[in-house]
């Protein structure tokens, strides 16, 4: 709990009123006193009510990319019967969202964009809620338990590679064309926080309530294995960086994408599931 | 929808309302007219989202206005250009733009204008604004903290309507509370600015009275006091206050009493709580005859009057008097002091005393054929008797035979005391108004009397009211009681004036002490009114977590009712214990127990997917729970 200017004038106010009502002996002061006393204690109370009953929840994206904002959806319930909760304050990350008011018995998505840093496997420990309600004297804020566990991909940095040489191997004919970053708009899907944010559909997620995107079509390429030692950076993280820059880049153009590690390899394929595995395998490459 | 900033300057235009209102009769005619107008201009202009008065125009009339009140100010003059000033800078704020620093300071400004305005005025007036002003206060607050997070915030009704709760709740609560740090907050014994208190009008008893003098009072229909007392018959409802025992030309005053000890004997007890007006008089008034006083500082005569400080402020006393007692004088008395004349008699008064002692024998004969006179004279009770300067006594009896008590009176003791009957001047009240509502007389200036005290026998004071004797006494004394209206006004009066304004260290410490009395079992009985607010304030602070958490956590019922199934199953199924994270299908498995499984099915149904039990379903579970462990009976 934290007093805010606010509240140190409000407090200033009481005192001289109610050093003139000691001073004067006038109880029509000391009933003014009485009453800005009742004011501020019945607004702590209120206040501390405004954080309970709470019920949080995260939903992440399925990608979630070192140093990249991404948007993440704070779930909050409100899981008193009569009473509603005001002016919810999401902190998260340094980022923050507000929900001005919430029902009784509601839930509300707000939708928070962050970023977070260091790939690898993460756990967010906790989510910390503030409010200044109902008058602005205390921000109140509790911190709602989550140890939610999650992986944070390296972030995908431009690789300018020239397939063909020992890092490619053809593994078989043409794929058919698909999903791409250059073609017509061939289908709409849920956000999952792997795509860029210019490819969110803001009217059709306005009108559904969730969050949208519009994929566009592309032509097919040759598949590749990708030995991420190999690959040009100056240390073992940029090169990371180009390789989940790489995956995602030939995969988005239905190129299949094999990945070569130190003690396997993993054979070149094209599906969505397939991406993510390579992803998680760039994540914690190199970290036990 | 509406804009959050239209409530704002909604309860920013009530709340500096209720702010100058309680100030307007003791404003100067510039801020008189400055804060309504400033009032309606800010209103129109708040609409159009204007501001007649820019920032620095505002700081200069600021200051402008500041220098000009400041000038005013000295320690008899304080509180009138700090009024002053207070609602200017309210015009001043209501005229600019208002923002978020701006709202705050126009409640601030309203709050201490009725502050201030309780340093001019102690009426029940106050609590009327004050108590609305602490809702908009509330509201506004509010509705600023969703300002802060966003100006142009626009509440849609669904939002307002859940905040209508808060709007209702919080102040409702805090004004609840402030009946309880109102008892408990810290006083002193001696305030060190008491000279800011606001000063009563003059009234009160005199130490000197001018035949004619009291005509002005005996009109007055302002409170002189009340008093806490039973019933009692109501024509011998003398309220002593001081004696006037010497002449000193025309005019009858007070002379400390030669020293003689009295003792009041006989009568009924009773004891009377008197809640007297402010006033330059030091006299404590109580009912005739009176025994002792308690509650204030005074000093008790030999002649039964009782005297303080002059009152300045609200006090309250205690008194025991001896009603129908005797006054005894168990030495005698200095006759000589108390049968002092006047230098010159009237021959017609002269020759009506001779005619009445030569024909009575001893002091109760004289005083019957005196009062035999006073009825003979058929003399007429009228408050506009007008003042005889060359002699009043004669003027009255036998020239204008019209006059109010002090003209009774003055005429009989002067005529007993030629009659060689030692007699002095009693002063005080006569009757009142009794409420029934509140349980207390109300004595008005208008009941203000005069009669007289003859000692009888050189025993005993026997007190005489010759006004009586008037051949309309009946009519002049019948009196009005206190219409319902009245009466009920006058109760709210008196409760505020006995509960809020008299409340001081004394008080306090008595309630306190008394609280802790109560709290011992064996001593508990019905609180008084003050120590029923106090604790009732004091229970609901410390109950108001434990509320507001039942309130948060919504589940009581469902939980009590598992609580019993679990203690049911435990019982019924001869369970050692029942592992706190067991489930409630799995516990069902356990005693393979129909009933049991049917329990689990309704109560997790609606528990796990995070709703409460509906009525049917609370109801069918309690069927349920009839059947646990009933199989092998049903079955058998």
């Amino acid at each position: 709990m934290k007093l805010t200017r606010a509240g140190i004038l409000y407090i200033v106010l009481l005192l001289l009123l109610g050093f003139g009502a000691v001073n004067t002996g006038n109880n029509l002061l000391y009933l003014m006193v009485s009453a800005l006393l009742g004011l501020m204690s019945v607004s702590g109370f209120l206040g501390r009510a405004n954080l309970r009953s709470l019920e949080v929840a995260l939903d992440l994206p399925e990608e979630i990319y070192d140093g990249v904002e991404t948007l993440v959806t704070v779930r909050i319930k409100n899981r008193r019967r009569k009473l509603p909760a005001f002016l919810l304050q999401v902190d998260l990350q340094g980022r923050s969202a507000l929900v001005r008011t919430l029902g009784a018995g509601d839930e509300a998505r707000v939708p928070v964009a962050t970023a977070f840093h260091g790939r690898g496997a993460q756990r967010l420990a906790e989510l910390r809620i503030a409010s200044i309600f109902p008058v602005n004297f205390f921000v109140r804020s509790f911190a709602f338990p989550l140890e939610r566990d999650f992986l944070v991909f390296p972030a995908p940095h431009p690789c300018r590679f020239a397939f063909g040489s020992e890092q490619a191997r053809e593994v078989g004919g043409p794929t058919p064309k698909g999903r791409g970053g250059d073609g017509d708009l061939c289908q709409i899907d849920d956000y999952t926080g792997a795509e860029p944010l210019k490819r969110i559909h803001w009217k059709l997620s306005a009108r559904q309530g969730e969050l949208k995107v519009k994929h566009t079509g592309a032509t097919a390429r040759e598949p590749v294995v990708l030995d991420p030692a190999l690959l040009p950076g100056r240390d073992l993280e940029e090169k990371l960086r180009g390789a989940t820059w790489l995956v995602n880049r030939l995969m988005r153009e239905e190129r299949p994408v094999g990945l070569r590690l130190a003690d396997r390899l993993i054979a070149p394929a094209v599906s969505r599931g397939h991406r993510m595995h390579l992803l998680r395998e760039l994540a914690l490459y190199g970290q036990t | 929808m509406v804009r959050l900033k239209t409530l704002l300057n909604l309860l920013a235009y009530g709340v500096s309302l209720l702010g100058f209102l309680p100030l307007a009769a003791h404003l100067d005619a510039p801020a008189l007219v400055a804060f309504p107008l400033a009032l309606v201009v800010g209103a129109v202009w708040d609409r159009r989202e204007e501001f007649p008065l820019k920032p620095g125009f505002a700081t200069l009339f600021t200051v402008a206005a500041f220098v000009f009140y400041a000038a005013q100010v000295s320690r008899d003059h304080l509180i009138e250009p700090a009024v002053n000033l207070l609602v200017l800078l309210l015009a001043v704020r209501l005229l600019s733009a208002k923002g978020g620093r701006e709202y705050p300071q126009i409640f601030t400004l309203s709050l201490f204008a009725l502050a201030a305005s309780s340093l001019l005025s102690l009426g029940i007036a106050y609590l009327f604004y004050l108590a609305p002003m602490i809702v908009g206060i509330t509201a506004g607050l509010v509705l600023l903290s969703f300002y802060k997070v966003d100006p142009e915030a626009v509440l849609e009704r669904r939002e307002l309507r859940r905040l209508s709760g808060v709007f209702f709740a919080l102040p409702a609560t805090s004004l609840l509370l402030m009946l309880a740090f109102f008892f408990i907050l810290p006083r002193t014994q001696q305030p060190l600015w008491n000279f800011l208190q606001p000063t009563a009008a003059a009234s009160g008893l005199s130490d000197r009275v001018i035949p004619g003098s009291l005509a002005g009072a005996l009109e007055e229909r302002r409170p002189a006091f009340r008093v806490q007392s039973p019933p009692l018959p109501p024509q011998e409802l003398y309220w002593r206050g001081v004696v006037l025992n010497h002449l000193d030309d025309r005019a009858w005053e007070r002379r400390t009493p030669p020293r003689e000890r009295t003792r009041v004997e006989g009568g009924e007890e009773v004891r009377q709580t008197f809640f007297p007006e402010p006033g330059p008089s030091q006299y404590l008034p109580l009912l005739d005859l009176p025994l002792e006083l308690t509650g204030v500082r005074h000093q008790r005569d030999g002649d039964l009057v009782f005297s303080g400080r002059p009152r300045e402020r609200r006090l309250s006393y205690e008194g025991v008097s001896l009603f129908g007692g005797r006054l005894v004088a168990e030495d005698g008395v200095d006759r000589e002091f108390y049968l002092q004349l006047p230098q010159q008699i009237s021959p017609r008064v002269e020759a009506a005393i001779s005619r009445i002692v030569s024909a009575a024998a001893g002091d109760r004969e004289t005083i019957a054929a005196l009062e035999d006179f006073f009825i003979e004279r058929r003399l007429t009770y009228s408050l506009d008797a007008g003042l005889h300067a060359e002699d009043p006594v004669d003027h009255f009896l036998f020239e204008s035979r019209r006059g109010y008590c002090e003209h009774f009176a003055t005429s009989f003791v002067l005529m007993l005391r030629r009659a060689g009957i030692p007699a002095r001047l009693v002063g005080g009240y006569y009757g009142g108004h009794y409420n029934a509502m509140g349980g207390y007389y109300l004595v008005n200036e208008s009941h203000a009397h005069l009669w007289v005290e003859a000692l009888v026998d050189g025993r005993e004071w026997v007190r005489l009211d010759p006004t009586t004797l008037s051949h309309n006494a009946a009519q002049a004394f019948g009196g009005s009681g206190l219409n319902w209206r009245r009466g009920l006004l006058d109760a709210v009066d008196h409760f505020w004036n006995r509960i809020v304004i008299t409340y001081d260290l004394q008080q306090q410490i008595e309630l306190f002490r008394k609280a802790g009395e109560r709290a011992a079992p064996e001593r508990w009985s019905a609180p008084s009114l003050p120590s029923a607010a106090a604790l009732a304030g004091v229970a609901l602070i410390v109950a108001l977590p434990f509320m507001l958490r039942g309130a948060g956590n919504l589940r009581g019922r469902e939980q009590r009712l598992l609580r019993r199934y679990l203690n049911l199953v435990r019982r019924r199924h001869k369970l050692a214990e029942i592992p706190p994270s067991m489930g409630l299908q799995e516990l069902a498995e356990q005693v393979d127990d129909p009933a049991c499984r049917r329990f689990a099915a309704i109560f997790g149904g609606a528990i796990y997917h995070d709703r409460p039990l509906s009525e049917e379903e609370f109801r069918e579970c309690r069927e349920v729970m009839k059947r646990v462990g009933r199989r092998g009976k049903d079955e058998g």
